[in-house]
């Protein structure tokens, strides 16, 4: 009973102190991605483990609760297997609830954005010509915009009026940049917290992690393109574009995203050292084994102690 | 689609095929196909010739580019289609606040 606590306990310190430690972390964007996915899988598998060790030691975590009212769990000794049934059957209704909202989230949000990926890719193909020199496809059309259209049929799609506004090299820093996310299959990093994130609607940590993963795989791309091409001309692009596309209309939303990149495009950040780097990928290790190694422990404890703590 | 764009003009099956194999082996039938298909979405204009059906686009090609682009930027909006776009829509506001970060910047490196 005290160890599903301290794994509620923990779930829910880690859902609070991840957007705090994280909101600086666009020094070393890929880490953080990870980071956010560690935080996310041990949030989760806490709350899946707390629930397991609830079910898997009712009698034990009941009896030494109970240590106060031992005279009446006593009267209540046949009651145990009740209580171990009602907590089963909970524990099994629980997680079936919560495979099905998040197998209905995934194929809800994968089915609509592979339909949508596939006909945007056979358009791309009849109604866009090569840019010559690239592996982009132009579309005619009057607003500047570029995009990758993911997955196995990926184009990265420039329209006429961006090859228009921008200069070569800018041309150039876009499509590699579209070609990071490519390469770094950033619509799958995407994709999952979508599906969660429609699973569990409710939930600010899994919103807050959503929005950050998708601007943090944005400033990946930036880097990856920053790489081979001057990062003005990507920032360049990036207003000349965002002045072509902006509409009265919109809600802010997507302004504040793209304000962090241009300030990181500008004057970008010391990236982390190597050192440094491999230290937090153990913490996140360590971060995200803690629960199911609190959840062992405390099922292995009573066999391995004659006399287990009194705690446990 | 491209045959028929690049012909200009009415088109039977049987033109297209013959263009058609010239590049590459394909049946009578899957042309057919793929015009009927074209036609029952609204792509192509049909009228008949005799015993034959002749098609022409019912939009030229820059006009189909940009009904396609009008639905990527509408769908843009909607999340389930999830198009990496390098920059998502945002208000003019916005836009010329980032247009204000790069010009502090040109200015502080003196250009």
């Amino acid at each position: 009973m005290t160890a599903a606590l301290l794994l509620c306990a923990y779930a829910l310190l880690i859902t609070r102190l991840a957007p705090l430690a994280l909101r600086r972390a666009d020094r070393a964007p890929r880490l953080a991605v990870t980071a956010w996915y560690a935080a996310v899988v041990t949030v989760g598998s806490s709350l899946i483990a707390a629930a397991a060790l609830l079910v898997a030691t009712p009698e034990h975590s009941w009896e030494r609760l109970c240590a106060l009212v031992r005279l009446c769990v006593e009267a209540l000794q046949g009651a145990h297997d009740w209580i171990g049934v009602l907590l089963a059957a909970l524990a099994l209704a629980g997680a079936a609830i919560v495979s099905f909202r998040i197998g209905v989230a995934a194929v809800g949000t994968l089915g609509a954005s592979m339909r949508g990926r596939l006909r945007q890719a056979r358009l791309a193909a009849t109604a866009g010509r090569r840019l010559p020199g690239t592996g982009a496809t132009v579309v005619d059309h009057d607003v500047a915009t570029a995009y990758l259209v993911p997955g196995r049929h990926a184009t990265i799609v420039v329209t006429s009026a961006a090859v228009e506004a921008l200069t070569g090299r800018e041309l150039a820093a876009v499509i590699a940049h579209e070609q990071g996310h490519h390469s770094g299959r950033h619509h799958l990093l995407v994709d999952g917290m979508r599906v969660l994130t429609r699973a569990f609607p409710r939930s600010r940590f899994l919103a807050v992690a959503h929005a950050q993963v998708a601007l943090l795989v944005e400033i990946c791309a930036d880097e990856s393109a920053a790489r081979r091409h001057s990062r003005i001309d990507l920032a360049r692009a990036l207003v000349t574009m965002a002045e072509a596309q902006a509409l009265p209309t919109v809600l802010a939303a997507s302004g504040g995203d793209a304000l962090t990149r241009i300030k990181r495009l500008l004057s970008p950040p010391v990236p982390l050292g190597r050192g440094t780097r491999a230290g937090l990928t153990a913490a996140l290790a360590a971060m995200a084994s803690a629960p199911v190694a609190v959840a062992g422990l405390a099922l292995a404890w009573p066999l391995l102690m004659d006399c287990p703590a009194p705690f446990v | 689609m491209e045959r028929l764009w690049s012909a200009g003009e009415w088109r039977t099956v049987r033109e297209v095929l013959t263009e058609l194999l010239q590049q590459r082996q394909i049946a009578y039938t899957t042309v057919m196909t793929v015009l009927d298909n074209l036609h029952k979405k609204g792509w192509l204009r049909r009228e008949s010739s005799g015993k034959a059906h002749r098609y022409t686009p019912v939009m030229t090609r820059e006009e189909y580019g940009a009904a396609q682009m009008r639905h990527a930027l509408d769908a843009s909006g909607d999340p389930a289609v999830a198009l990496l776009k390098f920059v998502n829509q945002m208000s003019p506001e916005e836009a010329a606040g980032l247009r204000a970060a790069l010009d502090a910047h040109e200015r502080r490196n003196g250009r």
